[in-house]
């Protein structure tokens, strides 16, 4: 279900489980939502939630004291000393043999039966805004709509009107589509692009340098054009704008400061960029595949296999990007450029041999003969 | 582990939400430990039949539980 959430959608809904477990609750329910589009820090949803006033803090703090908060608290370890088991013994038992850290209870919380639904919801605000992705934005809209659950009692709780939230979003939305075709942010998305591809401690590096100094100026731009709307002059939208130029100018001279200006020139070269791309989708395709495959009609072997493959695509890419920065940026552009394209060409062969699975699987298995006719 | 001294104390009053409770958690440190137990199993180069007649139940059964979950990790 979750294939057309953008990246920083995904994230929200692991910060939503990260919060309530933090929280000590036995599931997700449309406040972690509310608290994980806040804690976000980038998208739309955050711009929008840190201009009403309801940053994450606020309402961490009122989830904390709120009472229907504690009704929700999960506590294995009391419930279980009631039985006589003391978990900590057994945790130090478990870890003596699989290690730190290896006994998790809820791993995974579920999503209550009302977060499932604004989940559900949000695709429809996609689809109403005629967009094929599910954003931040969409699940902040679905929450806008909520009457039930403990996020509106929240939002209410910090003064924030839904009709107002409703409509800063739709707004932010409207011109950070205008503000797309803006050179400083093509210039922003490049660099976006960029930072996955950083070797790990590097790639934390920048996304604090893009949190501190790039994402703030933008979501103040984006908000002051949204502000001054369709009644605002073109310089003050331009001057909004600038604001975001220099920012990203400021990021990228603290980047370089840090070593990354050769590694960025060279990841961020169009031939790069294209044979980068075309392994992205590559890999997309494959990511596809486990999709498909996790369907329980096909073997677990089939989905192992597809999973393995990406796996492996993703560690080799891994270990060229360490390979450039190692070399300090200085690898040769055709090695680089050569060595994706090996990538692509084993990525896309592996695909062939998941997909010539599925082929067999399907035709070895029973479909009904009329498979329409039943649903009529 | 004062806490846990008082809530031990609760269970002797047959308060069905202190015994619930206990069930739901019992069940989160079954399942656990399963994974584990499973995912070390399998490790060590058992068959999916002898892991299901350890758990004494069908191999189909323990196949289903873990098999999809352990390809998802890239475990098989």
């Amino acid at each position: 279900m979750f294939e057309r959430f953008t990246d920083r959608a995904r994230r929200v809904l692991l910060l939503a489980q990260e919060e309530a477990k933090g929280l000590g609750h036995d599931s997700i329910g449309t406040e972690h939502l509310l608290l994980g589009l806040a804690a976000e820090g980038e998208g739309v949803a955050y711009v929008v939630l840190d201009t009403l006033e309801a940053p994450a803090d606020a309402i961490r703090r009122r989830l904390a004291s709120s009472e229907e908060g504690q009704e929700r608290r999960a506590d294995p370890a009391a419930a279980l000393a009631a039985v006589g088991i003391d978990l900590e013994q057994v945790r130090r038992e478990v870890e003596a043999i699989f290690g730190e850290g290896a006994l998790q209870l809820a791993r995974a919380l579920p999503f209550t039966p009302l977060a499932k639904k604004t989940l559900e919801m949000a695709s429809h605000q996609a689809v109403a805004l005629g967009h094929n992705y599910i954003g931040t934005e969409h699940l902040l809209l679905a929450v806008a709509e909520l009457t039930d659950g403990l996020a509106p009692v929240i939002l209410a709780g910090l003064g924030v009107d839904r009709t107002e939230l409703r409509e800063t979003t739709l707004g932010v939305v409207r011109w950070a589509g205008e503000l797309a075709a803006e050179p400083a942010y093509a210039e922003l998305a490049s660099l976006e692009r960029a930072i996955p591809t950083l070797p790990e401690p590097f790639r934390v590096h920048a996304r604090r340098i893009m949190s501190e100094v790039v994402y703030p100026a933008r979501a103040q731009a984006i908000l002051r054009v949204s502000r001054l709307g369709e009644t605002g002059s073109p310089q003050a939208i331009a001057a909004a704008v600038a604001t975001v130029g220099s920012a990203v100018e400021e990021a990228k001279g603290q980047l370089a400061g840090a070593g990354m200006s050769a590694f960025l020139d060279r990841v961020r070269s169009p031939l790069v960029v294209a044979a980068r791309t075309a392994l992205d989708r590559q890999l997309m395709n494959l990511g596809g595949l486990i999709t498909v495959t996790n369907v329980p009609s096909f073997s677990a072997e089939l989905l192992g296999s597809a999973t393995r493959t990406l796996r492996a695509a993703e560690t080799r890419r891994e270990e060229l990007w360490d390979r450039l920065w190692e070399s300090g940026g200085d690898l040769p552009e055709d090695e680089l450029v050569l060595g994706l394209l090996g990538m692509i060409a084993q990525a896309a062969q592996a695909a062939l041999s998941v997909l010539g699975g599925v082929t067999r699987e399907l035709s070895s298995m029973e479909l009904p003969a009329a498979p329409l006719a039943s649903s009529a | 582990m004062e806490d846990a001294a008082r809530v031990a104390g609760d269970a002797a009053s047959k308060d069905p939400a202190t015994g619930l409770r206990a069930v739901w958690a019992l069940g989160l440190l079954r399942d656990e430990l399963e994974r584990l137990q499973v995912d070390s199993a399998r490790d060590q180069g058992w068959t999916w039949q002898q892991i299901a007649d350890a758990l004494s139940v069908s191999r189909q059964a323990v196949h289903q539980k873990h098999a999809r979950r352990r390809a998802l990790e890239a475990k098989e």
